[in-house]
């Protein structure tokens, strides 16, 4: 049985729709580990240990357990509550919840790569808390830690076919889906390999650009 | 001289500072146990001594920087507040003690300027996000300010693109753009090359020569102590050993721990 072409031809304009899916659940999953993460970051140095302690425990909860297991939390036990989301919603979630734990780590080490002296020179001119995050301490430490959060979003693009289980039409999906009807597996799996292959290529070289403009700034 | 009567007399001048038997320990170290010190207002005060004898805490106590284990801190006879919280990095500043604590400056040994900032950039935060000054209100006195420490051409210099002469100089042009009325120096001249140390001593000198302001002075520079300092407090271990005005003290040290030091330091 050999790689047939034509049959490829045919799956690959319903694939390139299914990876529009799958960037769609990186994106938001990723803009949630982003700001989810920066949250856990911070709320983990508060020097209140009633914001600092579920922060953590969070943390290492969520670290773990699989993330198999918490997608499959997510969408069958939060409607168990009344809270009812589409199927991507829950996957973005799912990927969001857990590449937050990441990142915060990510965002905690350029925190802590600031020099105290920093911080020091802000309290004694008596700037507020807030601002001394917000505009001395976050924006020398965010820049040197892109190229890490940008390797995570990789790490969790390839991660997306795991949504495949509750039924999100991403790649994978799509393509098993297709798949069982012809009981040809050799076509589609091979694209979606190359089609991940594609875009984690693109992404990669988008990263390491940005990677250089931030070594050129400095 | 007939001494005034009373009520003709000026009222002593406010302490700009007040420390009463402050505790610090740092992981079991005791660093101050009991140290009390007041500062009128207005006075240059060298504090002096070797490596570990809790000086530069002192200044970090009053800034803010380190909380007191017991004791306390008054500016201008209002006491410090703190909030107990466990040993954090970064200790909770209740919007109080910040007020409280905005007459006063510091310089650090270091600089800390805002390497992502600017040279005027680092002076104008403050004035704009403390006091509440229009942006272009504070870039002028900013420019004044660095123009008078002869940087105004290096404004929008970022700090690792100056000397640490002149970051210093930026450094103590920030702290002075908060109009403060103290001003803690950490030996500030320390990490300089040696050539670098006279343009950051002839500022503080015209600050001292011009301002009003109390200047609290950590510094191994004697000559500089001599000459800009009127009163010298030396430390050992946490204890203030000798507190004397500071022509007593250079031209005759009482205590022979002060009198070893002096020979060494000079």
């Amino acid at each position: 049985m050999m790689f047939q072409l034509d049959y490829a031809g045919e799956l690959l304009p319903i694939l390139l729709e299914a990876s529009l899916v799958t960037l769609g659940a990186t994106l938001g999953g990723m803009a949630l580990a982003l700001v989810l993460g920066l949250a856990l970051a911070l709320l983990r140095r508060s020097p209140h240990a009633v914001l600092r302690r579920p922060a953590s425990m969070f943390v290492e909860f969520v670290r773990s357990t699989p993330l198999l297991i918490q997608i499959f939390f997510i969408y069958y036990v939060l409607p168990l509550y009344g809270v009812r989301i589409p199927t991507v919603a829950c996957g973005i979630v799912a990927l969001g919840l857990h590449y937050a734990t990441y990142t915060a780590e990510v965002y905690r080490a350029g925190i802590e790569a600031v020099p105290r002296g920093q911080w020091e020179a802000g309290r004694a001119l008596s700037l507020p808390a807030y601002r001394i995050w917000r505009h001395i301490v976050l924006p020398q430490a965010l820049p040197p830690v892109v190229p890490a959060l940008g390797n995570y979003l990789i790490a969790m693009f390839k991660e997306t076919p795991l949504l495949a289980v509750i039924g999100v039409h991403e790649l994978l999906g799509t393509a098993l889906q297709e798949a069982s009807q012809t009981y040809r597996y050799y076509e589609p799996l091979t694209l979606v390999g190359l089609i991940f292959l594609a875009f984690s290529l693109i992404a990669a070289l988008i990263l390491r650009r940005v990677e250089v403009r931030l070594a050129d700034r400095s | 001289m007939p001494t005034a009567p009373d009520a003709l007399r000026f009222t002593p001048p406010l302490d700009a500072l007040k420390l009463t038997g402050i505790r610090k320990t740092f992981g079991g170290t005791t660093i101050l146990s009991g140290f009390s010190l007041d500062v009128p207002e207005g006075q240059r005060l060298a504090l002096i001594g070797g490596s570990g004898s809790g000086k530069t805490t002192v200044l970090r106590l009053i800034a803010g920087l380190e909380r007191p284990d017991a004791g306390e801190i008054e500016l201008f006879g209002r006491q410090l507040p703190y909030r107990r919280f466990a040993g954090r990095l970064i200790p909770d500043d209740p919007p109080e003690a910040r007020e409280l604590r905005r007459p006063v400056g510091m310089v650090f040994q270091h600089f800390n300027l805002f390497q992502h900032l600017t040279a005027l950039e680092n002076v104008i935060e403050a004035p704009i996000h403390v006091l509440g000054q229009s942006p272009a209100e504070a870039r002028r006195a900013a420019m004044a300010l660095l123009d008078s420490v002869g940087l105004a051409d290096l404004a929008d210099r970022y700090p690792r693109q100056l000397s640490g002469g002149q970051q210093q100089r930026v450094a103590i042009v920030r702290a002075l753009a908060l109009k403060p009325r103290v001003l803690l120096f950490d030996e500030v001249t320390a990490s300089l090359d040696p050539e670098k140390v006279a343009e950051v001593l002839a500022v503080m000198r015209a600050l001292a020569a011009d301002e009003r302001v109390t200047m609290i002075i950590v510094t191994h520079e004697m000559g500089f102590a001599r000459e800009v300092a009127d009163r010298v407090v030396f430390m050992q271990r946490g204890v203030i050993v000798e507190d004397t005005p500071a022509a007593a003290f250079f031209a005759a040290p009482q205590d022979p721990r002060s009198r070893a030091f002096l020979n060494l330091a000079s």
